[in-house]
């Protein structure tokens, strides 16, 4: 039997590898996006601390952006460093 | 790489997916109100014994009292009211708590403000509130200022961290006359 291939489609999907399966700040997924975005992805990344603690990237700006005294992890309050 | 995103900001011509801030907020259920109906939930399944909670409206899950009436220690044989607010930029910030219940304790003054690590929005040593924490660690740190917590050393009614540290027996008695004519 000869099959002569005439269209097809490629599928993908992604999860983000994460320790965890929902941000401790906002609760929600990992794999969806923050409650301020609408599009789970690089539009709404996750970022880790030094810590290991991981976090939707908007959520620990938020947090961050709020504490002027010192700046820690909401997890373990130790000093949070962007994990290169 | 192919995303949704990508996708989706050809479709509507170049608007970001980012909620883009108050327009947006009126269609949308707040981060607040979103977070407390599960905390609510899992707050009452975890209550401790001591504890109960209740909501005057149970259309806002962010105004509730609690009542803490301690089985054991000075406090015994009270009943204290709380008023817990969960301000709308919550989980950034802890909840408002006031004890509305006259009470002679160190941590709480007689007009009901309450000295407790976690409800600090800004705090030096980093034990303050974080968005990690939850509606159920408010009511247990509360519960626990009449035993664990109950702190002398580090008083907000200095007056009656005195008074214990003069006369233990006579703070004891002051704290059961409170009880008599306000927490019943």
């Amino acid at each position: 039997m000869k099959v002569k291939v005439r269209q097809w489609n490629g599928v993908a999907s992604w999860l983000w590898v994460a320790n965890d399966e929902n941000c401790g700040i906002c609760r929600m997924p990992f794999n969806g996006c923050c409650p301020d975005c609408k599009v789970p992805g690089d539009d709404c990344p996750l970022v880790w601390g030094q810590c290991s603690h991981c976090f939707h990237m908007h959520c620990i700006l938020k947090w961050l952006n709020s504490q002027q005294v010192q700046q820690q992890c909401p997890m373990c309050r130790q000093e949070w460093k962007f994990k290169e | 790489m192919l995303t949704l995103a990508s996708k989706l900001k050809k479709d509507d011509g170049g608007k970001t997916g980012r909620a883009s801030g108050a327009s947006d907020s009126t269609h949308r259920v707040s981060i607040r109100d979103r977070l407390l109906t599960k905390e609510v939930a899992e707050l009452e399944a975890n209550l401790p014994s001591t504890c109960k909670a209740s909501f005057p409206d149970e259309n806002k899950l962010h105004h509730f009292q609690l009542s803490v009436s301690p089985d054991e220690g000075y406090y015994q044989s009270g009943k204290f009211q709380f008023e817990i607010d969960v301000p709308e930029a919550y989980n950034m910030v802890p909840p408002k708590v006031r004890c509305l219940t006259r009470i002679w304790h160190p941590n709480i003054t007689e007009n009901g403000e309450i000295c407790l690590s976690l409800l600090r929005e800004h705090s030096i040593d980093g034990t303050g509130w974080a968005p990690t924490r939850t509606l159920k660690d408010v009511v247990w740190g509360l519960n626990s200022l009449f035993t664990d917590l109950l702190n002398f050393d580090d008083p907000l009614n200095i007056d009656a961290a005195e008074h214990h540290l003069r006369d233990k027996e006579d703070f004891r008695n002051k704290v059961q006359d409170y009880i008599k004519h306000y927490a019943r």
